[in-house]
């Protein structure tokens, strides 16, 4: 394992940011810390910088116990959300800039930089100021800043936080390439799920202060440890008191009743048309509702209109599965899940 | 601003400055050569006028980088620090600037001075404070005081940390994040503030007189002979001494814009 948090708990005057947090990133792996803005997720990431202590709990990286080890002797690279570029030098500075402070000699920094600019496609924009670049460059520079100095882990807070979504799509696509390249470590912090379960091969879904749960994108998605995790990560709906993907279910007409003997019969309330997908709202009998998500063929084949008379059923379990169990996992392996609350 | 109105702002404005600033200063270096420029050459070459240019630059060549070290410094704590009482000391950082200068000089004396809270302990040690350099170096460092907080603070308020804390991440120490980060940031604002400082302490007057004793030749900074010339009719000398000052100042400013224009290289198109 490349960084073992364990433990940790922070408060900032009365508010808890992180409550007994214990999680592992293995080596080369790339995580994503995922969850709502203000969960804790980046005060974890500036704990394991060393830009923030914890109360309580240890952070090992690579085996070294740095718990109360300044920044500057963790050998971690970390970029901010807002690249925090050093607006006074030179975006060749910027990246050399590490490597000065270690007194590199000078045949050897020009080559390094030389190699990094060419990796974040920077090369021609050298002698720039960071005020000249737009805010994908800037990100760019700054990840090449923190690599100049080969650091263990790389920590991204909110990297593409600050970009049109044009950019940050080309961006992702370009992290994930540059991560298989080089192999370093690398967290993570975003509160887009989309965005995470497309970067990350691990998430770490944290919220109010707690990990929630650890594992594949996959995994989770499919698995979700609690309601919180299953609504975070995608969309859900509820049908005979249990949480459904909305994909996994299927509506068929009035006259055709499904093979399923937990069918609900309702009534069509708002058809949606949403490009790729349509969103059905089916109010049920006698009472509830829920909401299908069909691919436009299906729908049209349908033709559902408001008021039509429908079954709905869910295709993700058997017919003779009694009873339909919710998706989200009644027991989860302990160590995936945080403790009791503080205090 | 409407055509109709532009005119006769401009000069206003203009006429303003005339009034209160360009007129006598202009009329100062006018009687300053009235004589021809042999004569003032001598006015400002007695050994008064010599001794009294030498103090004025020892002063500020002590007070200027005392005050610059002390505003860096306070900035930094009340920028990047929490504690209880901060807003004490931003608060007592302004005292100068409220309180007439001659009340800074008194309040001097009343500590530093013979009889004063430690006139027995330094007199026992043969330090003079009152009525000599030390104490005009004490006056002139406590009157141009607030100068170079008040310009830098704000910028380091505005500058953020996330730049300094990127290059602890890099392995900068704290004097590495200070001289390659912090310094190069509020480099501006503190050209500016020890411009002010410098421009204060050069023309300070109240204080200085209050704890000098204004002896001729011996405690006499630039202000206090111009206005001791004046006094002794000598306006040949009040008057060149006056050029003196005046050039000073203009120096100063020169070295200001120079700065702000070099600054503008990076600064001015950092346009976020």
């Amino acid at each position: 394992m490349s960084i073992i948090v364990d433990g940790v708990s922070k408060r900032f005057g009365d508010a808890v940011a992180l409550d007994d947090v214990s999680l592992e990133v293995p080596t080369g792996s790339l995580t994503a810390l995922l969850g709502p803005s203000g969960g804790g997720k980046s005060t974890l990431l500036r704990i394991i910088a060393g830009l923030d202590e914890p109360d309580r709990g240890s952070i090992r990286i690579e085996g070294e116990d740095l718990t109360g080890t300044p920044a500057r002797k963790r050998g971690v690279g970390f970029c901010f959300q807002h690249y925090a570029p050093f607006r006074h030098l030179t975006v060749r500075r910027n990246v050399a800039f590490g490597l000065e402070i270690r007194r590199r000699p000078k045949a050897e920094v020009k080559a390094r930089v030389d190699e990094l600019l060419e990796l974040v496609g920077l090369s021609h924009l050298g002698d720039r100021y960071p005020s000249q670049l737009s805010g994908g460059q800037r990100q760019r520079m700054a990840l090449a800043r923190a690599l100049a100095i080969e650091p263990k882990v790389l920590l991204l807070d909110e990297p593409f936080g600050a970009l049109d979504a044009q950019v940050r799509q080309q961006l992702r696509q370009w992290l994930r390439e540059l991560h298989s390249t080089l192999h370093v470590t690398t967290v993570l912090v975003t509160h887009d799920q989309e965005e995470a379960m497309e970067v990350a091969d691990r998430l770490a879904i944290i919220n109010h202060g707690r990990l929630e749960q650890l594992g594949t994108p996959a995994h989770m998605y499919d698995h979700p440890a609690n309601e919180f995790v299953l609504t975070f990560l995608g969309p859900a709906t509820e049908l005979d008191g249990a949480w459904v993907r909305p994909h996994d279910l299927v509506v068929h007409p009035a006259a055709d009743r499904p093979d399923h003997p937990k069918a609900r019969q309702g009534t069509v309330a708002r058809v949606t048309h949403l490009g790729f997908e349509v969103r059905v709202d089916v109010d049920l009998d006698p009472e509830g509702s829920c909401w299908v998500q069909l691919s436009r063929g299906a729908a049209g084949e349908l033709d559902l209109q408001p008021g039509d008379r429908v079954w709905v059923a869910r295709t993700d379990v058997p017919a003779d599965d009694e009873p339909p169990p919710s998706v989200v996992e009644e027991h989860h392996e302990r160590h995936l899940v945080t403790v009791p609350p503080l205090s | 601003m409407t055509g109709r109105w532009r005119w006769p702002l401009r000069i206003g404005a203009l006429g303003y400055l005339a009034v209160l600033v360009a007129l006598p200063v202009g009329t100062v270096f006018y009687r300053a050569f009235d004589h021809g420029l042999a004569a003032a050459w001598d006015a400002i070459t007695t050994t008064d006028a010599l001794h009294a240019l030498w103090l004025t630059v020892l002063v500020a060549c002590i007070a200027v980088p005392l005050d610059t070290i002390f505003g860096v410094g306070v900035s930094l704590i009340l920028a990047r620090h929490r504690f209880p009482g901060a807003w004490l000391l931003d608060a007592f950082v302004d005292i100068p600037l409220a309180l007439s200068p001659v009340v800074i000089g008194l309040s001097l004396i009343l500590v530093y001075g013979k009889t004063g809270w430690f006139g027995n302990w330094l007199a026992a040690r043969g330090i003079t404070v009152i009525f000599s350099v030390p104490g005009i170096v004490m006056a002139s460092a406590a009157v141009a005081l607030p100068y170079v907080v008040r310009e830098v603070l704000p910028v380091l308020q505005e500058l953020g940390t996330e730049q300094e804390q990127a290059a602890r991440t890099l392995g900068a120490g704290p004097w590495a994040v200070f001289r390659r980060i912090t310094l190069p940031n509020i480099r501006r604002g503190l050209a500016y503030g020890i411009t002010l400082t410098t421009a204060r302490v050069l023309g300070e007057f109240g204080a200085v007189a209050i704890v000098s004793g204004a002896i001729a030749g011996k405690t006499e900074t630039l202000t206090l002979y111009i206005s001791d010339s004046i006094e002794n009719l000598d306006p040949a000398g009040a008057y060149t001494g006056a050029v003196v000052l005046a050039l000073f100042a203009l120096a100063v400013l020169t070295v200001l814009t120079v700065t702000d224009r070099r600054r503008e290289s990076w600064h001015g198109r950092a346009a976020k």
